[in-house]
């Protein structure tokens, strides 16, 4: 109680309110806008908050990851463009309402279903991270590295175009992890002879990169694109005969977006499909899909948000990320000094209130907003492309300068921006890339000290059940893409 | 989604419906084949590291991970193979010259940072790429140019307090 009290004091400092809600109205603003992902955005702005306590530069980039998977709506309904891919599903149904002259229904759908599964979610994780942590307390390095295993594992079954893509990001990212110098050795490993690869290379520009640099690229080769704006109403509350056609829709993807969030690796995006897909199998009228049927809206808004306290779970508790964004959240909380997992949590159990009430009063927020200020928002699609990208740029290059203040992360930044770019063009997803480098260096100690621990024999890890565990369930969610598909064609 | 296209910007001669499709799963195996050669290349690199006494390396030598990485790689450069012969990959629209132009643009500003200083680059950034996307509002440019630089070193240096490099500036700001 008095950690939860310790963690509700966030309310009582003006300055974290306003860094909440200044990463509430960014996040709005930066999902409603294609090509500028809530995952871009917390890298982008995650120089900001080097400077503050930690307790207020997570809870802005919460918020800002709350608000942003809410945000993508907004597109998604008036312009039939994501702001993120999170949103994609919310197109599907959103866009033909608005098409048809409801876009303020389906406006007001978006921002409540978003809410109920954003709240669902954070007393979720409220609920489910000390659990989960206690649980994870006396783990020792063998554990850890099986339960990092697993994570890495989920990248099969991330959104993208190939599972065996995703997992050479991943293995991509934990190579990269490795330059700089070995802390057993003292040896130094690719850094070629540069000073300043001696440390690693650090998270910041590597993120800025893959994410901001590749999406500019990739929007100077669509400048032609032309989006067709629809009108939209004031934002309408949904009726109460919408809110009795969607309530268990709503209830149903709460569920599954919290649990696909919890998963290692599992995000927003998955979660807002099987949420669409779910909401659809259970419609009374599964033909109006596609068409402007308003559970279509709700399934997938409702999941995605509900993704987000979920994936904040193994983040938190286990120093697991549960999303691409929470991986760039952990990067945060890393370059503060601190490394997520059960010891940090049980330790400082206000630091999980803090955050929870960042998270829930973030969903407050972009309620209000959202029922007032969609319209406007709506708007900031109107920011020219000739303008938006150069401005995301100069904040690339001055975020990546900013922590070391050292112009060899402006090169790092740039190089894998390119990488991400072709990678991208390659289909390989930038997130799993980002998942490596967090993970590497936990999975490199824990996997060395096990070996030291089990006099470097290897089939004593099998001695222990609960990396027997994890170790079945990585191979579980290796195989998961082709066991959803001989599930889903047996159907 | 309404993607509608300028005609100046329609497809180049030979890439319509009538050219015949490449392959489709070809660049699948080029890529897995980058991939085997730059862990190949990467694994040698990693036989190069200094010895150090098994003494202090406590039976795990700092290049025995990264390899196992490496060979991990490869293996799923080898499963990528196979995996594409039964998956449709997606056609990739062709990379427009203005790419490689806007790619030029992020690496002269990135250069100009020890000659310009930041907010050199920061001009150069937000000068060239609105030309080079096709903008003509040159008073709009101008106030861009001026007022996005100057915002954004005032933040990151008068509020977070960031040294920047600020080359033949140095005496203005």
């Amino acid at each position: 109680m008095e950690n939860l009290v310790h963690g509700l004091a966030i309310l009582t400092d003006p300055f974290s309110l306003f860094v909440i809600l200044a990463g509430t109205l960014g996040g709005v603003m930066i999902g409603a806008l294609p090509g500028l992902s809530s995952t871009m955005a917390v890298a982008l702005l995650l120089p900001f908050t080097v400077s503050m306590d930690v307790i207020p530069a997570i809870a802005m980039l919460s918020a800002l990851y709350c608000a942003g998977t809410y945000g993508g709506a907004i597109t998604a309904i008036l312009i039939n463009s994501p702001g993120t891919p999170a949103a994609c599903a919310t197109a599907f149904d959103g866009y033909p309402l608005a098409e048809n002259g409801q876009a303020g229904r389906a406006l007001g759908m978006a921002v409540w279903s978003s809410f109920v599964g954003g709240t669902f979610s954070v007393f979720a994780l409220l609920l489910a991270a000390p659990a989960l942590a206690r649980l994870a307390y006396n783990f020792g390095a063998p554990e850890y590295f099986a339960l990092a295993v697993f994570g890495m594992s989920m990248l099969a079954a991330i959104s993208g175009e190939s599972a065996v893509k995703n997992l050479i990001g991943g293995a991509f990212g934990l190579l990269i992890a490795t330059v700089g110098i070995d802390f057993t050795t003292g040896v130094e490993r690719f850094t070629f002879g540069f000073p300043e690869l001696m440390d690693g290379i650090d998270f910041i520009p590597v993120m800025i990169g893959i994410f901001g640099i590749s999406e500019l690229l990739t929007q100077a080769n669509v400048l032609d694109r032309v989006y067709r704006r629809l009108a939209a109403e004031a934002v309408k509350l949904p009726s109460r005969e919408d809110f009795r056609k969607v309530w268990k829709t709503m209830a149903r993807s709460s569920f599954i977006g919290t649990f696909i969030g919890i998963l290692p690796a599992e995000g927003g995006t998955v979660a807002s499909m099987i949420g669409y897909n779910e909401a659809k199998r259970w419609s009374k009228e599964p033909e109006k899909f596609g068409h402007g049927a308003i559970e279509g809206v709700a399934g997938p808004e409702t999941a995605n948000n509900a993704a987000t306290g979920g994936a904040m779970v193994p983040t938190l508790a286990l120093g697991i990320p549960g999303s691409a964004t929470t991986a760039v959240i952990m990067g945060a909380l890393m370059v503060h000094g601190l490394r997520p997992g059960p010891h940090l949590f049980l330790e400082q159990p206000h630091f999980l209130y803090a955050i929870f009430t960042a998270m829930l009063v973030a969903n407050f927020l972009f309620l209000g907003i959202g029922i007032v200020g969609a319209k406007l928002f709506a708007r900031i699609t109107l920011i020219p492309n000739t303008f938006l990208w150069p401005a995301v740029f100069v904040l690339a290059m001055v975020g990546a300068y900013s922590l070391e203040q050292n112009v060899v992360d402006i090169y790092i930044m740039l190089v894998f921006g390119l990488i991400g770019y072709i990678g991208r063009r390659h289909g390989f997803s930038p997130a799993p890339v980002i998942m490596g480098l967090v993970l590497g260096e936990m999975i490199e100690n824990t996997l060395k000290q096990s070996l030291i621990i089990f006099d470097h024999n290897w089939l004593r890890f099998f001695e222990r059940p609960i990396v027997d565990v994890f170790f079945a369930l990585a191979i579980l969610g290796l195989f998961s893409p082709l066991l959803f598909k001989m599930f889903q064609s047996r159907k | 989604m309404s993607d509608q296209r300028n005609p100046s910007n329609a497809p180049a001669k030979g890439a319509g419906p009538e050219t015949p499709a490449r392959p489709r799963l070809r660049g699948d195996d080029k890529v897995a084949a980058l991939v085997i050669v730059l862990s190949a290349i990467v694994f040698w690199v990693s036989t190069t590291f200094d010895e150090v006494p098994s003494a202090l390396t406590q039976g795990v030598p700092p290049e025995s991970y990264p390899q196992l990485l490496l060979g991990t790689l490869i293996f799923l450069a080898v499963v990528l193979v196979f995996e594409s012969r039964v998956r449709t990959e997606k056609a990739k629209k062709p990379i427009k010259p203005i790419v490689y132009y806007t790619g030029a643009v992020l690496v002269v500003a990135a250069l100009s940072i020890n000659w310009l200083g930041i907010v050199g680059a920061m001009v150069i950034a937000c000068a060239a790429i609105p030309l080079l996307w096709g903008d003509r509002r040159y008073k709009v440019i101008g106030v861009f140019v001026v007022v996005l630089p100057v915002a954004v070193y005032q933040l990151f240096h008068g509020v977070l307090e960031v040294q920047f490099p600020l080359g033949i500036f140095k005496d203005m700001f």
